[in-house]
């Protein structure tokens, strides 16, 4: 009687868990996500917008349109930009990619990344973060010397962790807001605050006050502002595919783009 | 008698909770998905339809499609929808997210993905991962609600960008233009293949 029951519920549990499986893989069923609803359909698709408390959690870009007076420009610099890159950068950089292999240019990056120390040191310490503007000096330390200088990042390896601050987020957090959208020539999303903070960065870098000699690179701020675009080639050439895909995807590039930038920089100011 | 019967009870109810978690299962359930969801990415016997639908299999039962639809929709666009508009959208944006997903999973190469401990952050639950990947660290944020089948992941993070509020803005710009119809219209378009 005991084994009887047994077999029974076995075999009851098999019958429901293949039926279970076997409900998924149909392919029509795969597309829809009416297979897995959580409740009726009428009352799925006929309820009006009853989600307690998740609505707070977003931005109703309807009620608060973003502030965002240079839209007609950003927008045509994003589509000048966007065709830049297909018919200048795009080419440039597949040939750069065919000589550099990938780990070359994670190390020219890594490289890019060392030599910046000084800005993030300033700003670390501008916003009060003794323990981070620490880390960021061992990680230098440990980078320029174990990491032959800069090209590997030896003090992530190890568990010290990257706590990059630049002037924009020292602005934010003293409470600057982010200011218009810009869209900038070659370099792509920025907003007021940015801008402001990449000019301050420029002249924080000792670099560039360094007695100007023939074999000194920057001599100038033409040079200077060729690095930074420099490090921004070599970074974008890491992520050419990841960029190509989301402009595919997107349903509007520039709305999509402003908001990711904002997003991104709004946690970065957090941290 | 009467214990057998409850046993068959249950016995017939677990496959049914077999997707739904609990909220300290989460981390644990998490960490044996991602696994099992890079193993079907290490077989390179698949061709990329038999992987996807497998990862597809695998994941649909943690994500509330319906949720995110809505959210990513807005109040007042979602009140502006009949039923039938509704529902079209609710499938055609399932598609669209997934494939999203999707196509960032080609990207993928040998990376080793870290789960952090879920964090209770008011009522809902944050899984936080990260990647190291090209040498830098990438950080992908699970967010986890209490549905009524358990715990679901109604939104995801990509280095501080929650996926919602970028098709929020997206599609707020396209509602404020025209109409949800509009949108629709957009969304039927198939996807380019990444």
């Amino acid at each position: 009687m005991k084994r009887l029951f047994l077999t029974m519920i076995l075999g009851f549990s098999l019958l429901y868990s293949q039926e279970g499986a076997s409900a998924a893989p149909a392919p029509s069923d795969q597309i829809g996500p009416l297979a897995h609803l959580s409740g009726p359909e009428d009352e799925v698709f006929d309820d009006g917008f009853d989600i307690g408390g998740f609505e707070d959690e977003f931005t109703d870009v309807a009620a608060e349109p973003v502030y965002d007076p240079l839209e007609g420009y950003n927008r045509w610099m994003t589509g000048f930009n966007n065709t830049l890159f297909d018919y200048l950068l795009d080419p440039v950089i597949s040939t750069y990619n065919f000589i550099l292999p990938e780990p070359i240019r994670v190390s020219i990056n890594n490289i890019f990344n060392n030599l910046y120390y000084p800005v993030s040191l300033v700003n670390n310490l501008l916003q009060l973060k003794f323990e981070y503007a620490l880390s960021e000096t061992g990680r230098f330390i440990i980078n320029s010397t174990f990491g032959f200088a800069g090209m590997f990042d030896t003090a992530m390896q190890i568990g010290v962790e990257p706590h990059v601050e630049d002037f924009g987020q020292t602005l934010g957090h003293y409470g600057v807001g982010n200011g218009m959208p810009i869209v900038l020539p070659f370099f792509g999303p920025s907003n007021l605050r940015d801008i402001t903070g990449d000019l301050l960065d420029f002249y924080v870098n000792p670099v560039y006050y360094v007695e100007p000699r023939t074999y000194n690179i920057p001599r100038n701020t033409y040079e200077g502002w060729g690095l930074v675009g420099a490090k921004r080639f070599n970074k974008f050439s890491l992520y050419k595919q990841e960029y190509l895909q989301i402009r595919r995807e997107a349903l509007d590039f520039y709305p999509f783009m402003r908001d990711a930038y904002e997003q991104n920089r709004n946690k970065l100011i957090s941290e | 008698m009467k214990k057998l019967f409850y046993l068959v009870l249950i016995s017939l109810l677990l496959p049914l909770s077999a997707a739904a978690m609990e909220a300290n299962e989460i981390g644990s359930v998490m960490r044996q998905k991602v696994d099992v969801v890079l193993s079907i990415l290490n077989d390179h016997n698949l061709s990329k339809t038999e992987r996807n639908s497998a990862i597809e299999t695998e994941m649909d039962p943690y994500f509330d499609f319906v949720l995110m639809a809505k959210l990513s929709l807005g109040k007042s666009g979602w009140q502006e929808a009949t039923p039938a508009q509704r529902k079209e959208y609710v499938v055609l944006f399932e598609r669209r997210i997934k494939d999203f997903y999707m196509s960032k999973l080609d990207l993928y190469k040998d990376e080793v993905i870290t789960l952090e401990t879920p964090q209770e952050v008011k009522n809902r639950i944050y899984l936080n991962s990260y990647i190291v990947e090209k040498g830098e660290k990438k950080e992908v944020l699970y967010k986890f609600y209490h549905a009524k089948e358990g715990w679901l992941i109604y939104d995801v993070d990509v280095l501080g960008v929650s996926i919602i509020q970028s098709y929020r803005s997206q599609f707020a710009g396209e509602l404020e233009n025209g109409s949800i119809e509009q949108l629709l219209i957009k969304l039927r378009q198939p996807q380019p293949d990444a």
